[in-house]
């Protein structure tokens, strides 16, 4: 019989106890520990296990409104200076981005997300297809009738580095992980958060921050919270090492075909936002139901390669090494849910990642921290705020419709303007 | 008593964009729903809102859950105080609301109020209309598509032209068998449903069908009950649905600080109330001095190119010219279910108790209730005083111009009583 060593004691107390050890998760413990709020991070299955690391890992600086650019810039700066500010590496590739458009309309729309952002402090460049095609030697030029080269943009390798990297560098100031440790029960008392249960005994705390993902709704039913969000689930195959793919070549985004491709591992990445995705729920399914039960098809993937195949034949055409998928959390305005639950004091949501949510983690869990730590934002967070839509509850069809439509327009400009 | 810069009564899409409007332009605004959730009719209509276009993004074809959170999402992250739950039952001197919340009773004093009280459906009173079964066609729709239930399988709609086609299209979409859509005009006699414990065959001009639902959509009318309640005049346009209030170009009402918005003023389309919306709720802001730009110009050139008719000026009661107001003529109303068909559910008053009262004397809405009781319910008459009123026109010829609302006072919807007395007045 093998040795096994006692799990190591829950502490009592906590100054916060974060649920879900996904990328929210860990990156609002990591930058609460910063701030001397130590943190426990909870999560029902091994950390950093379900959609985080299935990620396509890729950053991405021009955004539909003002907040969400702001939290990528956060983001993009983050990465970039973590290993000097934290001692601990967080490999990452400066590759910059393409946006490219094949339709008169895409083109306009791109145009004027461009200058949005430009508008917004990004830094962005219109570029010939030609430029393009020399800047990406696996994107076709013929057909393209606008492209937009990102110089700042980067993407992740393999996103269970940045995970391990939040996990190594929040430890080190303090942060407490525990995996297989699932919140069973949230206690309120007078009218606030008071602690979790666990089977592992209760914590005490006054701040708990549901980043339970895809679990995200059934932890806030644990706290009589509504968390307005739909799982969908999202794919992408990695090719085979495909011969002129190199690291450092961009990131392409075809916003017509929402399909996007990046160098992956000597290969090439393909995934896309299909018409039709696929919602799932894990509260519909048995409790030991995990990230890696989810059922992957390769058919949608198949169609949105057949719809860029002109544009970049490489990645559509390459045998496959890889598939996999998770669930993003579809708020039904698309955009994130992250700060205070008005109506409970204590109680915070990090979630609707709406299918930016590891590229976005490292400036959510900044601002989420210091709001908690302060006890405000550090900039204008209403647009993202649960309290829009407090009130206000969605039945799960309405959940599952409206996060359809805004999955399937990830690429076109968000429905909703950041307020002035 | 609290007090709030701008008061939108009623968060469908005309107080929805009314309350961004306001508050885009610097308003401080409170928005009141007495549901609990905010969109109004762009949550239980499905096949109708197809290819409704984002009164923000001007993007068509948005999923009105989507469109919904969006809007909510805004106004609430613009800083509109939203008020779900919260029924404003009557407006006092000052333009001073009566609010019953989920936490009792409030006095809201408001600088300027937008009433987006939308329009309720018009009802036809037929023989077995009481039978369990029989919805209004918006009730079908709020079951169907908002509740997710189908209360039967073989579906009768009555009513003409894209409102039926759209209850009718509901109920398939919700995977019913639309068995009839028929047109009774004023004829109430031409339907009678049959059945012991509900609907269960349905007779249409003398055809019948085995029905267990029938979806009454013969027309809706505006709700401007509060508006009357603040004494605000009334006029009669049958092309928007009945009594309207009479407003100036600006929407505003009668009696002033006072605007009306969207299906309210006048039954019409989503369009119609998110430009409406917008308008009142800027109206209110400039009012108030706030600035709005050139918004403001652009969204009146925008309503009134919109729909031009909708602002076409309307006489008060009783000084329009009584030709262009004929009776609402029930032929049938005779058979109909006999003298024992009941107009007023709620004090189960029949069509013959009516019909007596007017052979009596009765020559206004308010004789008619006070000799019957009917309109005197929890309704507050929403469901009979249409009926009243042809009955009047048919026994007694009075053209509906000619004949005076019933009087509109508070609370307009039941409400506790605590809601009164604990106001914090």
């Amino acid at each position: 019989m093998p040795e096994t060593t006692p799990a190591p004691a829950l502490p009592t107390e906590a100054a916060a106890v974060v649920i879900g050890a996904g990328a929210f998760g860990l990156s609002v413990g990591l930058h609460l520990a910063e701030r001397g709020v130590l943190a426990v991070v909870l999560d029902r299955f091994a950390p950093a296990s379900q959609t985080s690391p299935r990620a396509a890992g890729l950053f991405r600086l021009v955004q539909a409104s003002e907040t969400k650019t702001r939290l990528a810039r956060l983001s993009a700066e983050r990465v970039e200076r973590f290993e000097a500010q934290t001692g601990v590496p967080l490999p990452h590739v400066r590759s910059g981005s393409l946006l490219v458009a094949r339709a008169p309309a895409h083109a306009a729309m791109i145009r004027a997300e461009a200058a949005a952002s430009r508008a917004w402090g990004v830094e962005i460049e219109e570029v010939s297809p030609a430029d393009a095609h020399r800047r990406c030697p696996w994107l076709e030029p013929d057909g393209l009738l606008a492209a937009f080269f990102t110089p700042h943009d980067r993407y992740v390798e393999e996103p269970a580095t940045m995970l391990a990297a939040y996990q190594a560098a929040g430890e080190r100031a303090g942060m407490i992980v525990r995996g297989h440790t699932p919140a069973t029960a949230i206690r309120v008392e007078s009218g606030r958060v008071a602690g979790v249960e666990t089977p592992f005994g209760p914590i005490a705390t006054e701040t708990v921050v549901d980043a339970a993902g895809a679990w995200a709704t059934q932890v806030g039913r644990l706290a009589g919270t509504a968390v307005p969000i739909a799982p969908m689930r999202h794919q992408l195959t990695i090719s085979v090492p495909v011969p002129g793919v190199a690291p450092d070549q961009p990131i392409v985004r075809i916003v017509d075909a929402a399909v996007y491709a990046r160098p992956a591992r000597g290969g090439l990445m393909l995934g896309g936002f299909e018409a039709d995705p696929l919602p799932l729920d894990p509260a519909d399914q048995h409790p030991t139901w995990t990230m890696a039960d989810a059922p992957l098809d390769l058919a949608p993937l198949r169609r949105m390669g057949a719809a860029v195949a002109d544009q970049v034949p490489a990645a559509v055409a390459a045998p496959i090494a890889e598939h996999r998928g998770g669930l993003f959390t579809m708020s039904p305005d698309g955009r994130l849910l992250a700060g205070p639950v008005p109506d409970l004091p204590g109680l915070w949501l990090a979630t609707g990642c709406n299918g930016s949510g590891f590229s976005l983690s490292p400036g959510v869990g900044l601002a989420l921290a210091a709001w908690i730590a302060d006890g405000a934002p550090p900039f204008a967070m209403d647009a993202v705020a649960p309290g829009r839509f407090a009130g206000t509850p969605f039945s799960d069809s309405e959940l599952v419709t409206a996060g359809s439509y805004q999955y399937s327009h990830y690429y076109e400009p968000s429905e909703i303007p950041s307020p002035a | 008593m609290r007090s709030v810069q701008v008061a939108v009564v009623g968060g469908g899409p005309a107080g929805l964009m009314a309350a961004i409007a306001a508050r885009g332009a610097g308003a401080e605004v409170a928005l009141f729903d007495e549901h609990p959730t905010f969109g109004g009719q762009l949550r239980y209509r499905a096949t109708g809102l197809a290819g409704i276009v984002s009164p923000i993004s001007g993007r068509a074809g948005l999923p009105p859950p989507a469109l919904v959170a969006g809007l909510i999402g805004v106004a609430a992250s613009s800083g509109v105080s939203l008020r779900p739950n919260a029924v404003v039952w009557g407006i006092f001197a000052d333009n001073e609301l009566g609010v019953s919340g989920p936490d009792g009773g409030d006095r809201v004093r408001a600088e300027r109020v937008v009433l987006a009280t939308g329009a309720t459906d018009r009802p036809l009173p037929f023989a077995g209309g009481t039978l369990p079964g029989v919805f209004s066609g918006r009730a079908l729709q709020i079951l169907l598509n908002q509740h997710r239930v189908r209360p039967g399988r073989r579906v009768v709609v009555l009513g003409a032209g894209a409102e039926a086609a759209e209850v009718a299209a509901d109920a398939r979409l919700a995977g019913a068998d639309v068995v009839a859509v028929f047109d009774p005009g004023d004829d109430w006699g031409a339907v009678v449903a049959e059945g012991r414990d509900g609907v269960e065959a349905v007779s249409l001009g003398g055809q019948r069908h085995a029905a267990d639902v029938v979806a009454v959509a013969v027309g809706r009318q505006p709700d401007a009950t509060l508006a009357l309640v603040a004494g605000c005049a009334a006029g009669y346009a049958a092309d928007r649905g009945g009594l309207v209030p009479v407003r100036d170009r600006r929407l505003g009402g009668t009696v002033p600080g006072i605007l009306i918005a969207g299906d309210a003023a006048g039954v019409g389309e989503v369009a119609d109330a998110f430009a409406e919306g917008t308008v009142a709720g800027l109206v209110a802001a400039v009012d108030l001095g706030f600035s709005a730009g050139d918004a403001l110009a652009t969204a009146l050139d925008r309503l009134h190119g919109l729909a031009p008719d909708r602002l076409a000026p309307v006489a008060p009661l009783g000084q329009g010219d009584p030709a262009g107001a004929t009776p609402w003529e029930p032929v049938g109303a005779e058979s109909a279910g006999g003298p024992r068909a009941v107009v007023c559910r709620c004090e189960a008053v029949a069509k013959g108790e009516i019909v007596a009262a007017i052979a009596a004397g009765a020559r206004t809405i308010n004789d008619v209730k006070r000799r019957t009781r009917a309109g005197m319910g929890t309704c507050q008459g929403v469901y009979c005083v249409a009926a009243m009123a042809a009955l009047l026109g048919h026994h007694a010829g009075i053209p509906p111009d000619r004949l005076d609302p019933m009087t509109a006072r508070p609370p307009v919807r039941p409400i506790p009583l605590g809601a009164v007395t604990d106001s914090n007045g």
